[in-house]
């Protein structure tokens, strides 16, 4: 009897969450991927249904003609490179600033090391929008950085710096930060020093200790790190669309444009899809990271 | 290996009336997935007394105690203790209770006042928190906790593993002490077997999940079931040969390994012929300059040469190398301060034993 | 050794330079008197009539008001769910559907977000057809998005904080007579209640902080605080943002100051006991 109803309690524990999830993340999924597969039309919703009634008999309504069109206007296919371009272009730069600076953290003193943690996380807790909105301010034609170059005469006409790449790429490295040097610390503070000793008393100079013993170690907190920054970085859409160029799309801010501009909501589904079969690989790769590194925590 | 070892072997053995088990467990196996943890375990443990399970780790010895204490349910078999089906009764409503390997002390609660603390002598230090103990103090809380609501059988998981070796030996007669006074049965588990031969009035031997042998320490040192009994409590000398004539006292037994013939003076049921193997303890085996009296050629002695010696204080270890080209392990007791003229690396040197200290084992 | 600890400090001390340099300029010019928000009018500079502006925003306190009322309730909702799909990850072995569990709750934390908020609202569009709810979109739907993806966060706190502490725990309460609810709420809960508290943060700031799937969801009417920035920022810079920028930063750089000298406390009391109990060590009734 007891067992029973521990076993029910069980059944109640797990099952909430999973019911909850499944309406509302894997059911919207399924509507996402079969509405990615109807045409636009003219009604509300806006999209043709998935079964019609034709002479009295139900008919399957499938039309890939979204897909089609995706792969016929350059633009989608554009912008889909240029996204992940532009995600692997930030994922590095954060990866060759943020190492030094794990690494200087987890080689720091017990006492500075939560500070210095806590520096590092403080601005993840301030508004992501209003961190982005800051580098406006400095990169505009009449912004700080501009301001100050002239200034100092390096140069005489604002350069700009606004709605380019670069800003792109400088929005994405800050933001993102934070998540590129927490599991890069976490994974360089276990590290045995006795090791870098042994390769020292071996005859190992310093920089082929590090290239031989630390890198190699570290590959996992690297391989956390960088999927943390570029799966979200490839539909980022707020960085691009408050600092990017307005020539070249991300493919996070073509969804958006498509959905709630177009009102085509069969394209935006299908591009939404065609994101979602690119990441596949990445999220599942991160996913069996995080498992085995909750398992080490056993 | 020394006597001191076995003082606290049985000396009134209770009536081993199988009908009379205090906890009995009946073809328990349990898997996890494909991993066989419990293979079809049978084993009766006595009201009163202290039953040790030793083996190495991956052996069962924790699944079985676990699966005693209900946080795992068996693939198949029965337990009952005093004759109750334990099947179907969850952890919190068994007359059992565990001391856990880590302790487990609550970490936000207080220690909290309970006679049991005066039991354990930690009667001052009921308003402590775990981590304002030092590890025995722990150890002793873990105890009295383990206690407070008299179960009928108290399990422990490796109790005295996270002391350090002084306190442990302390320790380990405190428990049998503490059992004592309280009457109650404990099964505990560990790795370390000079441990399970000081605590327990009889020992399981567990490997691959199965009971190899249930004895009393003596039983289990001087006359081991198994090779893998043998081998695994204390160090032996192991011959593999046949059984070459059988005697009314004994078998004797023709040996490759060995360059004399072996007479084991013991009631052994094999056939002739049969591939048995001879285990011999290291401190069953004299040493010896002279040819030893049974003479040259005569049965249990054999001539070597000594290749190391390693000094241990209470007894030195000789590896000497046999005619064969095996090297048998032979120990001597340092009952004189410095030998008049000690036998030095690379002498030859006869070993020798009585036909009743060697064990003949079939599996 | 020498040079290249050199290297990685000056890499940190320039990295954190980088971290705060922009938010610090945002702090500054809320102080300016320009329009210009970028070049500094020393005449009539400092001044506090941006936030004199900002507090008699009514479009401005009416969103922050809604975005503090939907981050209450969200992050309450996602503590809730988030530790019950923990518990089940980390306490219950191998179960039914828990592959299913462990992908769902990973998934939402790396999902890009105009995903996840294109499916909510289809999901919406699709419910109201079908079962006339939701009535069009609004606080209501926000508010159910933000528990979704908060409650993945949530769930990774407490599922690591329960594999950091001894299974044993919970083992030996029951083993003591204590009920599975009761060996939760006398042992579990106590132990996981730090990871709670910060998952509750955590969810609080991400639902506060949320523009991208508030954005699908949200209908006329319930503009949250992100949105009506957003579209304030949009179109130019506005030294109002400024100001706002700085409260939030304030706010938030004093709760963690709060809670630095807080842990500063706990670890300072927790070496009082370590030392108590080496005390003790050497007093241990060895020969008893």
């Amino acid at each position: 009897m007891a067992r029973l109803t521990q076993a029910a309690g069980r059944r109640l524990v797990a099952g909430v969450p999973i019911l909850w999830l499944l309406l509302l993340f894997l059911i919207p999924f399924i509507i996402v991927f079969r509405i990615s597969f109807s045409e636009v039309r003219l009604a509300i919703p806006p999209y043709t249904p998935l079964i019609s009634w034709r002479h009295g008999a139900p008919s399957l309504e499938l039309y890939g003609s979204a897909y089609s069109f995706l792969f016929t206007d350059p633009l989608y296919i554009s912008s889909y490179l240029y996204s992940l371009k532009v995600a692997a272009v930030s994922t590095l730069c954060c990866l060759c600033i943020g190492y030094p600076m794990a690494y200087a953290i987890a080689r720091s003193g017990a006492a500075s090391r939560p500070v210095l943690l806590m520096l590092v996380v403080l601005p993840f807790w301030t508004s992501f929008l209003l961190r982005v909105y800051a580098w406006i301010g400095l990169l505009k034609n009449t912004g700080v950085i501009n301001n100050a170059l002239m200034y100092l005469g390096v140069i005489h006409h604002p350069v700009a710096l606004l709605q380019t790449d670069f800003a792109v790429y400088i929005g994405i490295v800050y933001s993102y930060l934070p998540f590129m040097i927490l599991p890069l610390y976490a994974n360089l503070e276990k590290h045995d020093m006795a090791l870098l000793e042994a390769a020292a008393d071996l005859g190992a100079r310093p920089l082929r200790a590090f290239l031989r013993i630390t890198l190699p170690q570290s590959f996992a907190g690297i391989l956390a790190g960088s999927l943390l920054v570029f799966i979200p970085a490839v539909g980022e859409y707020i960085i691009p669309t408050l600092l990017g160029r307005t020539d070249q799309l991300m493919i996070g801010r073509v969804l958006s444009d498509e959905f709630f501009e177009n009102r085509d909501w069969p394209v935006a589904s299908a591009v939404a899809i065609l994101i979602l079969l690119l990441l596949v690989m990445p999220i599942m790769l991160f996913q069996r990271l995080e498992r085995r590194q909750l398992e080490a925590v056993k | 290996m020394s006597a001191i070892l076995k003082m606290n072997a049985p000396t009134t053995t209770a009536a081993a009336d199988p009908a009379s088990a205090y906890v009995r467990i009946a073809n328990l196996t349990k898997k996890f997935g494909d991993f066989v943890a419990l293979d079809n375990v049978s084993l009766d443990i006595r009201r009163g007394e202290i039953f040790c399970l030793l083996g190495g780790s991956g052996s069962g010895k924790t699944t079985l105690l676990r699966t005693l204490a209900g946080f795992e349910s068996p693939t198949a078999g029965t337990i009952h203790i005093e004759g109750a089906d334990m099947s179907a009764i969850p952890p919190y409503e068994r007359p059992v209770n565990m001391m856990f390997q880590s302790y487990a002390l609550f970490p936000h609660m207080n220690v909290e006042k309970s006679e049991m603390l005066d039991i354990v002598k930690m009667g001052g230090f009921g308003a402590r928190k775990p981590h304002q103990l030092s590890g025995g103090q722990r150890q002793r809380v873990a105890l009295a906790r383990a206690l407070v609501k008299r179960p009928k059988l108290l399990l422990l998981d490796e109790p005295l593993a996270a002391l350090d070796k002084k306190l442990r030996e302390h320790t380990q007669f405190e428990l049998i002490n503490i059992q004592q006074r309280l009457g109650v049965t404990f099964i505990v588990v560990t790795h370390d077997q000079e441990e399970a031969m000081t605590l327990g009035q009889r020992l399981g031997v567990m490997n691959h999940g199965r009971i190899a042998q249930v004895g009393s320490p003596c039983d289990i040192y001087e006359s081991p079931a198994t090779r893998f009994v043998a081998d695994f409590i204390g160090s032996v000398n192991m011959f593999e040969g046949r059984v070459s004539e059988a005697e009314p006292d004994g078998v004797r037994i023709e040996c490759g390994e060995l360059a004399c013939a072996l007479r084991v003076q013991r009631a052994v049921s094999c056939t002739r012929g049969a591939t048995v193997w001879t285990a011999i303890r290291p401190e069953k085996i004299n040493i010896s300059r002279q040819p030893p009296a049974q003479a040259a050629g005569a049965d249990n002695a054999v001539r070597g040469t000594v290749r190391e010696i390693a000094y241990m204080g209470d007894l030195s270890i000789y590896l000497v190398q046999i005619e064969s080209g095996k090297v048998m392990r032979v120990t001597l007791p340092n009952t004189t301060r410095g030998a008049e003229r000690p036998i030095a690396r690379q002498e030859s040197v006869w070993l020798s034993w009585h036909g009743s200290s060697a064990v003949v084992l079939t599996e | 050794m020498k040079s290249r600890g050199l290297f990685a400090r000056l890499a940190l001390v320039l990295g954190l330079v980088f971290l705060y340099v922009p938010i610090l300029s945002m702090m500054v010019f809320s102080f300016n008197n320009s329009r210009l928000v970028t070049v500094w009018d020393a005449a009539h500079s400092p001044t506090l009539k941006w936030y004199a502006a900002l507090l008699s925003n009514g479009q401005i306190l009416g969103a922050a008001w809604l975005s503090i009322r939907i981050a209450l309730i969200s992050a309450s909702g996602a503590v809730v769910l988030g530790t019950l799909a923990g518990m089940a990850l980390a306490r219950f072995g191998a179960f039914r559907g828990r592959l299913l569990l462990a992908g769902m709750t990973a998934a939402p934390i790396v999902m890009p977000e105009v995903i996840t908020g294109l499916s909510l609202l289809l999901l919406f569009v699709a419910t109201e057809q079908l079962i006339g709810w939701p009535k069009g979109v609004g606080a209501v739907t926000i508010t159910l998005a933000h528990i979704t993806f908060c409650m993945a966060y949530v769930t990774v706190v407490v599922q690591s904080r329960l594999a950091g502490f001894d299974e044993s725990l919970e083992e030996a309460a029951m083993d003591l007579g204590a009920r599975p609810l009761q060996v939760f709420l006398r042992i579990t809960l106590p132990l996981i209640l730090p990871a709670i508290g910060s998952g509750w943060l955590l969810a609080f700031t991400l639902s506060w902080d949320d523009l991208v799937i508030t954005q699908f969801v949200a209908g006329p009417g319930s503009s949250t605080l992100p949105m009506v920035i957003f579209s304030k920022v949009r179109f130019g810079v506005t030294p109002d943002v400024n100001a706002l920028a700085t409260i939030m930063v304030l706010i938030v750089a004093t709760g963690i100051a709060i809670a630095t000298v807080w842990m500063r406390y706990q670890q300072r009391r927790r070496e009082r006991d370590l030392q108590l109990a080496a005390a003790a060590n050497l007093s241990e009734p060895l020969q008893s």
